[in-house]
């Protein structure tokens, strides 16, 4: 977890004291594009050579969808809702 | 963006499934390398959008209303979810506390002597993780950018803070970090309020 926080911390300080160029800016934005996606496809092998999951997803997998769909759902209606409440409001004004 | 997720992710799946166990191996090392350099790549944005930490203190301790609002919301679903299985409701609730920390949810669960609902939640929370990849863009477009962070729970700090900085301003970005941060140190606590 420490190593999270300090490659954030020292990207924060790259870009907050100026020390990239306009163009190497655009870079990195585009470059961003290409780590997500190259971190979704490691993600995707994890899960893939995971024995455990592909063992199970036949039997439980159903159960678990429901559990992670619902879970979502619930998270995004009380976000929304509060967002709608309390913090998008004093935007407005 | 959603359907390339979709299709990279899938691809990544079937990789893992049928590759050489030495190559899924450090693929799957690559990834921890992977999130480190999306993260540093984030970071230099926040830094270079210097309002940034002025706009989140204007919401002061208001910002906990996103990490509460995910738990409640992940409740809510985990007891609705266990009554449509017939499980019991405090199953269900400890299933879905993981907020999307997979590896802790099922071993804390399997530890507790249910090795089936250790399976279940470690399942769900690793569903939990995709469903945010491919949902994002989504709830930006449809419903707004704090229910972006929503879905994300506890990962909101580390695998899927990327994609939400992508689709969203830094000042969402930190926001998301910060109750990313809030529910993985819930988590450990609030799964065994329920076993």
């Amino acid at each position: 977890m420490w190593k999270i926080f300090l490659v954030l911390i020292v990207g924060f300080l790259i870009g907050f004291f100026g020390l990239l160029k306009e163009k190497q800016i655009k870079i990195n934005s585009r470059l961003q594009t290409v780590w997500l996606l190259l971190l979704i496809f490691c993600m995707g092998v994890s899960i893939g050579r995971n024995g455990e999951v592909i063992k199970n997803l036949p039997v439980l997998g159903g159960k678990a969808l429901l559990f992670a769909v619902l879970a979502v759902i619930g998270s995004v209606a009380f976000v929304f809702a509060f967002s709608k409440l309390f913090l998008e409001k004093e935007e407005e004004k | 963006m959603s359907l390339a997720i979709l299709v990279i992710l899938g691809l990544g799946i079937l990789a893992g499934v049928y590759m050489p166990v030495g190559i899924s191996t450090v693929l799957d090392q690559a990834s921890s390398m992977m999130l480190l350099i999306l993260l540093f790549s984030v970071g230099i944005d926040l830094g270079l959008n210097r309002q940034v930490f002025g706009q989140v203190r204007q919401l002061g301790f208001r910002i906990l209303l996103i990490p509460f609002g995910v738990i409640l919301g992940s409740l809510c679903g985990g007891a609705l979810a266990a009554l449509i299985t017939q499980m019991q409701i405090t199953e269900g609730l400890a299933i879905v506390s993981g907020l999307g920390w997979y590896s802790l949810s099922g071993i804390l669960l399997t530890n507790a002597g249910n090795p089936i609902g250790g399976t279940i939640s470690f399942l769900s929370n690793v569903f939990r993780e995709m469903i945010t990849f491919i949902a994002i863009p989504f709830l930006v477009k449809y419903l707004n950018a704090y229910s972006a962070i929503a879905p994300a729970g506890a990962t909101a700090m580390d695998t899927t803070l990327g994609m939400i900085s992508k689709h969203t301003d830094g000042k969402i970005a930190v926001i998301a970090f910060v109750s990313g941060v809030i529910c993985t140190l819930v988590v450990p606590v609030l799964i065994p309020l329920f076993l």
